[in-house]
């Protein structure tokens, strides 16, 4: 029931889809960028998307 | 007459019969006993409303009353499968009604060739909303604690399970709603693809999660008549926004609205596994666009009027995600076009390769109901790549139009 921090929206589906697609590729332009404070930002949010995507690929009992 | 409306009341299963308001339809066919066991064993808890949440009257499954709605306008090349998948269904609903809102086209007449009652708005300025609105200030005195109505989209066809699932997930009185998860229909070439594989990656998430969802979506949900009438005594009341209607005529995504109005008055909802159903994607980019516009501000606008709530927490952390999602997306293109301008080329890192296909994946796991062929695609990650930026591009300008109170499309 909706009341777990784990919840799906259609509305506002989170990024997941943009970040996967897109950060395949973000991540091959950071070293050619350099370390400063942008891409450390956005280097650190796609180690956590891929976090996020490792975990959705994990087999679940599915309701 | 009307049951007793006591929402904390005993259960009250096998009791008398509610009047139908004058109205009959078809038979409602008994539930399987298999079925009702798996709804009942080991879920009910052992005492209600340990977690805080509101309970309604627990009720014999085989007596609730389902009164089907379906607000129209100008559907004529899709009522009768909407209307046939009702006839289909295991457990059939009680009452099928159709409302024609300001229709032009032979919608009322293929709904009523197809065994539908109609109902013709009057003077409705409120689109969906609007329409439901105006029949269920009529329904809604004369139904009690057995009864419950299905809102559904006129574009979308249940599965056979939907009603039957649905109705056993209420009666037990733990529910004040219960919705669907969707697929796509066929058509509407690449960017009806695209929608199918968003929809199949949304309905695993929500399996996945046992049900768990944010939003009760238009395209089908189940509702307990009772939780319905106090969201019109708490809007009455201004303990919820709107006037006292069901729905909030004011809004641009009513279901969502809706959902949280449940939620703040304690109520629980889910979309279990088994409640599934079909609906039309957008077949064109334009009308997607519009579409996505449209939720995304409406969403959006729903979270500004409720505020800063313990309900809406997990809400407002969606929308700072996607916002962050919106930079990260914009910024990685930037880059990339500015990398391949500047050294003609892109350098490659061993741990974002690995990441990248880390992200190959996932795409291509989180797609399997759809096929070889989609996995393939979506391993691609360019292909689907489009699909995304152009939903975030939508994002960005819900966020702009809500930001600057720009005038409201539909």
């Amino acid at each position: 029931m909706a009341s777990g921090k784990e919840m799906v929206i259609m509305y506002n589906n989170p990024p997941i889809g943009g970040v996967a697609a897109g950060f395949g590729g973000a991540a091959l332009t950071a070293p050619f960028m350099g370390w400063n404070a942008l891409w450390i930002a956005l280097g650190l949010f796609t180690l956590a998307s891929a976090a996020v995507a490792v975990k959705r690929v994990i087999p679940k009992r599915e309701a | 007459m009307v049951q007793s409306e006591n929402l904390t009341g005993p259960p009250e299963i096998g009791r008398g019969h509610v009047p139908d308001a004058g109205h009959s339809g078809p038979a409602a066919t008994p539930v399987r006993p298999s079925i009702l066991a798996a709804a009942r064993g080991g879920r009910r808890r052992a005492v209600k409303g340990a977690d805080g949440k509101r309970d309604l009257p627990e009720v014999d499954p085989s007596r609730m009353h389902v009164t089907v709605l379906v607000p129209a306008h100008d559907e004529e090349d899709q009522i009768a499968e909407t209307i046939t998948s009702l006839h289909g269904q295991r457990r059939r609903p009680n009452r099928v009604i159709v409302i024609a809102d300001n229709c032009t086209d032979r919608t009322a007449d293929i709904a009523r060739a197809h065994g539908a009652e109609v109902i013709e708005t009057v003077g409705n300025r409120h689109k969906k909303a609007g329409a439901l609105n105006q029949v269920l200030k009529a329904l809604l005195p004369e139904m009690g604690s057995r009864h419950a109505v299905l809102v559904m989209d006129a574009d979308s066809a249940l599965d056979p399970g939907f009603i039957e699932h649905a109705v056993l997930r209420l009666a037990t009185g733990e529910l004040a709603a219960v919705g669907g998860t969707f697929t796509g229909k066929p058509g509407g070439g690449l960017v009806g693809m695209f929608q199918r594989n968003e929809y199949a990656r949304y309905a695993r998430d929500v399996r996945r999660l046992r049900g768990k969802a944010l939003v009760l979506t238009g395209t089908a949900t189940l509702f307990r008549a009772l939780a319905l009438k106090e969201v019109v005594r708490a809007r009455r009341s201004g303990r919820l926004p709107g006037r006292d209607q069901v729905y909030d005529v004011r809004v641009l995504t009513e279901d969502n609205e809706l959902t949280l109005a449940l939620l703040h008055l304690d109520f629980r909802i889910l979309c279990p596994a088994e409640c599934t159903l079909t609906t039309e994607v957008m077949e064109t980019w334009r009308d997607l666009f519009k579409q996505r516009l449209r939720w995304k501000r409406g969403a959006l606008e729903n979270l500004t009027d409720y505020g800063w709530t313990r309900i809406t927490l997990p809400y407002w952390g969606r929308q700072l995600l996607s916002l962050i999602g919106i930079i990260v997306i914009f910024a990685y293109l930037g880059a990339t076009a500015w990398s391949i301008a500047v050294t003609g080329a892109l350098a490659l890192h061993p741990l974002w390769v690995a990441v990248t296909g880390v992200f190959m994946v996932e795409r291509v796991v989180t797609v399997r109901s759809r096929g070889g062929v989609q996995m393939a695609l979506a391993a691609l990650l360019v292909v689907e790549m489009i699909f995304d930026v152009f939903l975030q591009i939508a994002q960005a300008k819900a966020f702009w139009d809500a930001a600057w109170r720009r005038e409201r499309k539909w």
